[in-house]
């Protein structure tokens, strides 16, 4: 486009400022509107990968045996891997340095009783200082401080004297009667040894609560009973509402002994860099065809294994999505409509420049360069607007609930310059092909009834 | 009332002659009216399947009453805290003697370990007055069994989806068990586990170690993906054997249909109340249970705020644009009226009255336009997946008379102050100023 039609176009917009300032309006509060739902959507996905990659014993790769994903509850001792073939995966992965830790987890089930009453839980079990790794990891003190917290107590990879205990859920703890941790004040070892005979009896109540000592049972992975005496070191949060009832962590240690194994479920890989984990995933894959067993490997965005994340994240796709749609059809209906009142108002004029020899092209020019000016002028308002708004948001420290999170989180909204970048190309194209549609069909108009004074 | 008449005709007849402008007014408005409209309907929609989900499918009805020392959370009951046998009776006798009550459910959780013989797993469950629930699942979630059939009682047991796979019980591949309107279709679908009798192992109340034995005759998407691999549903009886009790966790009260919600809360407190009953009664709304309900509705709602601040204001703009333009391209005719000695009061309704027609014609093809886009995506049968549930949704807008009537009123204030705007202004220049005005 010459330079005199974006000359022109300017004036003209001098000319209508209120109307052009309107149209800009809808711009801007449309593109700001996007933008900010687009930060708060890419702040979630950090949450929301965060939690999974390293509260939930994800990593960025989760390498099982194969079907262990989905069997290693109900059959163990099929689907674990035992020491030698973890040794095969370390050593197969040994000297890469994308590779920040590897973690070996065994995920196991059982019944856990407080001599009374006996609640079924799951548990997660890791190296003390693998699991300390986890939570004093940067990208999860920056985006979720709160779920690593330990409400009660402390984690087992806080010292020696815990790191033969157990930490469970602040529900668990509740539905158990075990206010008290190892170690707390007011904790009466006497009691701990207490037997209790008859669990009707209200003095047994008494006794329940004032240790923290608990019984695990579960199937041992040779067959069996397994049965361990341990204590509750600590309160946690899984950060999901639905698992908060039946959860504990434990050190890998304790759940070998207990279930009579040497074997591991999973190892997660953690990268220094997530942007690692297609090409890793590619070569790893390769490199198992080498082993002498079979393993499956999934990546945290694989629904199979980050199912909370995959969901949660596909709804907030959906609604953005829905937003978007309908932002861009009200943006699209503002602008036709403010270029066919600025069509309807210059017909004489476009008329007159069309019998003067003026091509149709030119003068669609003319309105496409005022379009592009008027996007120009609302982008950038609707980006300054974005960037206040996200500021006083995040300044506010608003609190919100993701669904089906235990926990609250606090809101901070991030403008993506990326998505920035590409939304401004998008509505530049958006303003650019609504005008040239409308003046094509305006154009088609004869000259003698463009110069027709008469309404429509 | 002649007046009004006047105001209208002549309001009706600008309407047409300036067809082209207005026609514009009226995309903006449609738009608009469109965007209120389906993010409402989305958002109807989201409450109608919890509440069904709720309400039938888990057979919660629309009251819960528990022990007011109960610890309950999201889907569980503590089978510490039980509502005594005395007071059951006393609850029943008062359900029975009330109009409202269309069905009630006695239920009670646990929790154990499930074994095949050759695979175990930890488990939690409710057993339940297996008619009763049945009646309260109504028409639509009567059959509840994706794959086997629903419970009849004795021995039997129902488990979720999941944790029938995980125990190698194996449907008939690939049955479209689910209606379009939600509900399975009511016939029985093949399902064979490699041993249907089972043995589910728990503690008593008293702490004493005690078992059942179960035949699996089904299995039910227990709608929670944390819940479908490890749920089991027995009868009342079998559970109550299995905890060696005679305590219930929770009586479900389902109301006829258009009673009077709030009175029978107040008056079962009251009764509570009179009676010393260690209990509490509250809608799964309200009730621990509804959390994630109220955790999905609070997230919609600031949503639906965001959203319509700013849809709402681009579409006031744009109307504001086309009406400023409207307005002042007559401004002649406005100060021509206006030397004739019409008064500001009647230029300004006419001008209204344009705007009041606009917004309703505007209404009437937003509202055309959102059953076309509702009946769309319920043809093409959108479904995407919720970060907890265990199957997708649909994605559709539940349109109602009361929503089409919400956006209307929406607009139409809206247009109106887009035109009123203008008008004010214009009638704020002397007729001369206005005879001047290009």
């Amino acid at each position: 486009m010459k330079k005199v039609f974006f000359r022109i176009a300017y004036k003209n917009i001098r000319r209508h400022w209120k109307k052009s300032l309107i149209t800009s309006a809808c711009l801007a509060l449309g593109f700001a509107g996007i933008v900010l739902l687009g930060g708060y959507m890419i702040r979630m996905e950090k949450y929301l990968t965060t939690q999974g990659i390293y509260l939930n014993h994800v990593g960025h790769i989760s390498v099982y045996k194969k079907g262990g994903l989905e069997r290693h509850l109900i059959e163990p001792q099929v689907y674990s891997f035992n020491p030698s073939e973890q040794d095969t995966v370390f050593g197969s992965l040994k000297g890469k340095t994308e590779i920040e830790q590897i973690a070996r987890f065994f995920h196991g089930q059982g019944l856990i009783t407080n001599d009374c009453q006996t609640f079924p839980f799951l548990a997660w079990a890791s190296e003390p200082v693998m699991e300390s790794y986890l939570r004093s990891h940067p990208l999860v003190q920056e985006r979720i401080p709160l779920l690593t917290k330990i409400p009660r107590g402390h984690g087992f990879w806080e010292g020696e004297q815990y790191s033969n205990g157990i930490v469970v859920t602040g529900r668990l703890a509740q539905l158990l009667d075990k206010p008290l941790t190892l170690n707390a004040p007011k904790e009466d070892l006497d009691a701990q040894a207490a037997l209790i005979e008859d669990c009707k009896n209200p003095a047994s109540e008494i006794t329940i609560r004032s240790h923290s000592g608990v019984q695990l049972l579960g199937y041992m992975l040779e067959g069996g009973l397994g049965m361990a005496d341990t204590n509750i070191v600590g309160h946690y949060s899984t950060g999901f509402a639905l698992s908060e009832d039946s959860s504990l962590i434990m050190p890998l240690s304790l759940a070998q002994s207990f279930y009579g194994t040497d074997n591991v479920t999973s190892l997660g890989i953690f990268f220094r860099d997530s942007s690692s984990t297609s090409s890793f995933m590619r070569w790893l894959k390769e490199e198992a065809k080498k082993w002498p067993f079979e393993a499956e490997f999934f990546d945290y965005q694989d629904y199979r294994v980050n199912p909370f994340y995959v969901g949660a994240m596909r709804f907030v796709y959906i609604m953005n999505l829905f937003f978007f749609i309908i932002v861009c059809g009200v943006v699209v209906l503002s602008l036709f409509n403010s270029i066919q009142i600025a069509i309807l108002e210059r017909k004489t004029e476009i008329g007159t420049l069309l019998s003067v020899g003026y091509r149709k092209s030119q003068i669609r020019n003319l309105f496409e360069a005022e379009s592009v000016l008027l996007a120009a002028l609302g982008l950038m308002s609707g980006l300054v607007l974005a960037i206040i708004s996200a500021i006083v948001i995040n300044a506010l420290g608003f609190e919100f609930d993701i669904v089906g999170n235990s926990e609250r989180l606090i809101l901070v909204l991030e403008i993506n310059w990326i998505l920035c970048s590409i939304l401004i190309g998008f509505f530049f194209l958006l303003a650019y092909a609504s005008t040239s549609f409308i003046c094509r069909m305006y154009l088609n108009v004869p000259v003698m009834q463009l110069l027709d004074r008469g309404e429509g | 009332m002649s007046n009004l008449k006047l105001v209208l005709k002549l309001a009706f007849r600008n309407v047409i002659l300036n067809r082209w402008k207005n026609t514009l007014a009226m995309i903006s408005i449609v738009a608009g009216f469109m965007s209120v409209n389906l993010f409402e309907g989305y958002m109807r929609g989201a409450r109608e399947l919890f509440e069904e989900s709720y309400v039938e499918r888990m057979f919660y009805g629309d009251f819960l009453i528990h022990n007011r020392d109960a610890y309950n959370d999201t889907v569980f009951f503590d089978a510490k805290n039980y509502i005594a046998k005395a007071d059951q009776e006393a609850l029943i006798r008062e359900l029975q003697g009330r109009r409202d009550v269309f069905a009630w459910n006695r239920a009670v959780s646990f929790s154990g370990m499930l074994s095949n013989g050759d695979a175990n797993t930890q488990v939690r469950g409710v057993g339940f007055d297996v008619a009763a629930a049945e009646k309260i699942r109504g028409e639509k979630w009567g059959w509840n069994a994706s794959s086997g059939r629903p419970l009849k009682g004795g021995t039997e047991a129902m488990i979720g989806e999941e944790l029938g796979e995980l125990l190698n019980c194996k449907r008939s591949e690939k049955i479209e068990y689910l209606r379009p309107q939600g509900g399975y279709l009511p016939a029985f679908r093949q399902m064979d586990c490699p041993r249907s009798e089972m043995q589910l192992n728990s503690n008593t109340d008293a702490g004493q170690a005690n078992a059942v034995f179960l035949n699996v005759v089904g299995t039910s998407n227990i709608l929670y993906r944390e819940l479908d691999s490890r749920y089991v549903m027995v009868s009342l009886d079998v559970a109550q054997r299995l905890l060696d009790t005679e305590g219930i966790s929770l009586l479900c009260v389902r109301l006829k249909k258009g009673e009077d919600k709030k009175k029978f809360l107040t008056e079962m407190r009251q009764f509570i109340a009179s009676n010393n009953l260690p209990l509490l009664i509250d809608s799964w709304k309200d009730n621990a249970f509804g959390d994630i309900y109220r955790q999905s509705m609070s997230f919609l709602n600031v949503l639906r705020v965001f959203f319509l601040i700013v849809i709402l204001t681009i579409v006031l703009f744009s109307i504001l644009a086309t009406q400023n333009r409207l307005v002042f391209e007559r401004i002649k005719e406005i100060a021509t009226l206006r030397s004739l000695g019409f008064k500001h009061r009647l230029i300004t309704h006419i001008f209204l009255g344009e705007a009041l027609i606009l917004a309703l014609m505007g209404s009437v093809a937003g509202s055309v336009l959102s059953v076309v886009a509702s009946f769309i995506t319920r043809s093409i049968g959108v479904f995407y997946r919720i970060g907890i549930l265990s199957e997708e949704v649909p994605f559709y807008f539940s349109l109602s008379g009361p929503i089409f009537l919400r956006s209307a009123l929406v607009l139409l204030a809206l247009s109106l102050i887009a035109c009123y705007l203008p008008v004010r202004r214009a009638m704020g220049l002397s007729i001369s100023e206005a005879f001047s005005e290009t």
